[in-house]
């Protein structure tokens, strides 16, 4: 059940009418308990009861926090043991098993029952993080723990945002949750364009983008012109795809009176990689800042024998994004990708660039632009590589072209990413030169028009046609 | 609240005016029968081969019968002559075109049909009917397909859908105007560089189809694809069967004199599925093939076919090949002689 599927606005639409004809806040929020527990045990039903188990647990070594002050950060350490062991175990077992089963084999045990393939959860990454900045916050004494397991059941599984967020904190979505709802008409205005926004971005730009896309990198040998357009497709897919997640999720939880963080906020517009990473999933950058980067900071600065300025400004964003990198999946590609931002950050910031930079006059202005967005389209590169082994190959021995037939596709594919973006470069321009009008109605009906032809017309099949 | 009722008013204006133009330029009228429109141009590629090559058996499937069965070779050790009708990319639904609408209209009717499959494809009716797939079935559709469908698509919407495709001419015609917008990117840029629409096509051909794929992204291509077939719907043998093409299939043979031969090939993905549902669901499948007196072969758990025959998830090497063509005439000509003593 995603948020592109019939079934899932058939759900909301029940939960919807259920959730404003009871009124009552408590019975609202069990009904939002119970609608986010049926989406997700229809994503993985064994996976509801981890979700479940996982925030009792929180829910009591929260409290045993607060009533035992002096054992606070052993709670902290058996929640985070607990939730990062979950994760782990899920996240990269798949990656290391065959590694340990070669190393068992070698010495000559039998490893078999190490080859189970283990599903991750969905939406277990975010809601570890989410549990986890709760359980920081309150070992540091910022933080009540909630006394409303309820409530507090229901921020961990809201249900728009559990797979994928935006990743909203306990301040801002608790006081939410306890509060008043009452059904307003301003839920509704602000909903729907965000609701049409991401169903045009997934289904009409992403969609469209994805199969050639895939093709590209399914290639063993492709040439370096069908590499860059693959990665421009890819930066404007992943965009879309990621934001358009975003703007559902915000949109259907405004539908029921919540108001939700933005994550995107025009990202390659980004003129340094501090800059990038305050507009592309905001609060994912805002958890690594708060818990990752500031500790370690403040760790540094704190030591007896002072570390020099370039190791001060290296290391927190280099251990920050490698963690970034780990979180996004198990795997090298994610690993380098992290640490490519680390090192992007770093030098930003020992040539005296820093995240707020703004050059001087408008070609200044313009050549920061290019090259961040060539960093940002290099860094989807890595990314989206099937391996590093493949990476380094294409680098080290692919020609810049096969032949006329790769100019060819190149051009196809260009002119596919660069018309399928059209839509989304409109809308910054109706954001930043339209503020009222006909224009912009007219413009949401279009797209409007443009998912009705493209819902279930979809040719997914392409890469797989040959069979 | 302005902005919305603007919005409003400005789709019903646009949806107005896409009715009298989509009605207008592809011909259709509303309210019409939900479900795709098939032509009336059959091609009689099939028809001809038969015509032309006179061959006892015909055998139909996917691209792992273009990998899987050498039918010179076949014709060798079985002594029988065979044509393979392969078709990369086809399903159930493809098969079915390929037997009402050629094999059984042809003037030389072979004695024999065999259909390679694997596991679940054949109660699977919507496998690869859309996209690129229509394009294929619509070759062998004639206008009226009522089996086809029923079953590949009516079947599979659900009330709202059908609703949208007999109302709504933007709705009904969306994969027209889609397939002309995916052709107008793919081709306009490009002709302004002297490619023109073969040349653009080839190009693709060229740097895609024929080239090498990254081994891992293709097993996770077909791992992907073959994943409907693993569903907890199409591995419920008995809700699909009554869904399904095999019934009529069946029937066109019988009422032809024509003997159906199925033989479910392995792959490797079905080792990565529910063992256990795939045996209930073949076991259900045999019972019901020997009910209706069809012959079945089953190598879908051949110990013989070990990994190192396999290209891919789904496809034979050479030496696969070279070795499944001699099981499979083998385990013909068992099952032929037993079936000519009956």
């Amino acid at each position: 059940m995603n948020f592109t599927s019939l079934t899932f606005w058939l759900f909301f639409a029940l939960v919807f009418s259920m959730y404003w004809l009871v009124r009552e806040g408590r019975w609202q929020n069990t009904l939002l308990i119970l609608a986010s527990y049926v989406f997700y045990t229809w994503l993985s039903p064994w996976y509801a009861v981890l979700l479940g188990v996982s925030t009792l647990a929180d829910f009591y070594l929260a409290r045993q926090m607060k009533q035992k002050n002096n054992s606070a950060k052993t709670y902290l350490a058996l929640s985070s043991i607990l939730s990062l062991g979950v994760l782990a175990i899920f996240k990269y077992y798949n990656f290391f098993n065959t590694q340990v089963a070669e190393a068992l084999t070698s010495v000559g045990l039998s490893a078999d029952w190490l080859f189970i393939k283990v599903f991750l959860p969905a939406g277990l990454s975010f809601y570890t993080l989410k549990k986890l900045a709760y359980m920081i916050d309150v070992s540091r004494g910022t933080l009540e723990p909630s006394d409303d397991l309820l409530s507090f059941a229901l921020f961990v599984s809201f249900f728009p945002q559990i797979v994928a967020g935006p990743m909203d904190r306990y301040q801002k979505l608790m006081p939410q949750i306890q509060g008043k709802h009452i059904w307003q008409s301003g839920f509704f205005y602000s909903a729907w364009p965000l609701i049409v926004m991401g169903l045009f971005k997934k289904i009409v730009v992403a969609d469209s983008i994805k199969p050639i896309v895939d093709r590209v990198f399914g290639l063993d040998h492709p040439s370096m012109v069908l590499i860059i357009a693959g990665t421009l497709g890819f930066t404007l897919e992943i965009l879309a795809d990621f934001s358009a997640y975003t703007d559902l999720s915000r949109g259907v939880a405004q539908l029921l009176g919540f108001n939700t963080s933005e994550n995107f906020n025009k990202p390659y517009l980004s003129l340094t990689p501090t800059d990038f990473w305050n507009r592309w999933h905001i609060t994912l950058s805002a958890w690594l800042r708060d818990y990752i980067f500031f500790p370690i900071r403040r760790a540094l600065l704190r030591r007896k024998e002072p570390l020099p300025n370039w190791l001060l400004l290296s290391i927190p964003p280099l251990v920050t994004m490698f963690i970034s990198g780990i979180w996004h999946g198990a795997g090298l590609t994610y690993m380098i990708w992290g640490l490519y931002y680390g090192v992007l950050i770093a030098g930003y910031q020992l040539i005296g660039l820093r995240g707020d930079w703004k050059p001087a006059g408008r070609l200044k202005t313009f050549f920061a632009w290019l090259i961040m967005f060539a960093l940002i389209a290099f860094g989807w590169l890595i990314f989206r590589a099937p391996s590093m082994t493949w990476l380094a190959d294409v680098f080290l021995h692919s020609e810049w072209t096969h032949g006329r037939e790769d100019w060819i596709v190149t051009s196809i594919l260009l002119s596919r990413t660069i018309l399928y973006s059209l839509p989304l470069v409109i809308k910054y321009v109706l954001d930043q030169y339209v503020p009222g009008g006909f224009i912009r109605p007219f413009y949401y009906a279009v797209l409007t028009l443009g998912i009705i032809i493209f819902i279930g017309s979809g040719t997914s099949d392409f890469i797989y046609f040959q069979f | 609240m302005r902005s919305i009722l603007r919005c409003l008013l400005l789709f019903s204006v646009l949806i107005a005016a896409t009715w009298v133009k989509i009605s207008h330029s592809y011909d259709l009228e509303f309210p019409r029968a939900p479900g795709p429109a098939f032509d009336n141009q059959v091609r009689k590629l099939y028809i001809s081969k038969l015509e032309n090559d006179e061959p006892d058996m015909v055998m139909l499937g996917d691209s792992t019968l273009l990998d899987g069965v050498d039918p010179d070779r076949l014709s060798e050790l079985t002594g029988i002559k065979v044509s393979s009708f392969d078709a990369p990319g086809s399903a159930s639904a493809f098969w079915y075109l390929v037997l009402k609408n050629n094999i059984v209209e042809a003037e030389h009717k072979p004695k024999y049909v065999l259909i390679l499959f694997r596991d679940t494809i054949l109660t699977a009716p919507g496998y690869r009917v859309h996209g690129s797939y229509f394009v294929q079935l619509d070759e062998f559709a004639r206008r009226n397909e009522p089996v086809l469908l029923e079953q590949a698509y009516l079947n599979l919407m659900n009330p709202l859908e059908k609703f949208a495709e007999g109302t709504f001419p933007l709705y009904a015609a969306r994969v027209q105007i889609r397939r002309e917008t995916d052709a107008m990117i793919r081709y306009s840029l490009t002709s302004w560089l002297g490619c023109n629409k073969e040349c653009n096509d080839n190009s693709m051909y060229e740097v895609f189809t024929s080239a090498d794929l990254e081994p891992g992204q293709l097993q996770s291509a077909i791992a992907a694809a073959e994943g409907y077939l693993y569903t907890d719907r199409q591995l419920d043998f008995e809700r699909q069967i009554d869904n399904s093409f095999l019934p009529e299939m069946i029937h066109l043979t019988q009422e032809n004199n024509i003997q159906l031969v199925l033989v479910r090939l392995k792959t490797l993905i079905t080792g990565e599925q529910d063992p256990q549902a795939i045996e209930r669901y073949v076991g259900d499948l045999s019972e019901y093939l020997a009910e209706q007196n069809v012959v079945f072969l089953d190598f879908g758990t051949d110990p013989r076919l070990i990994n190192e025959y396999y290209a891919d998830a789904l496809h034979l090497t050479r030496e696969g090949e070279a070795l499944f063509t001699e099981m499979l005439a083998e385990s013909l000509k068992v099952a032929l002689k037993k079936e000519a003593g009956k």
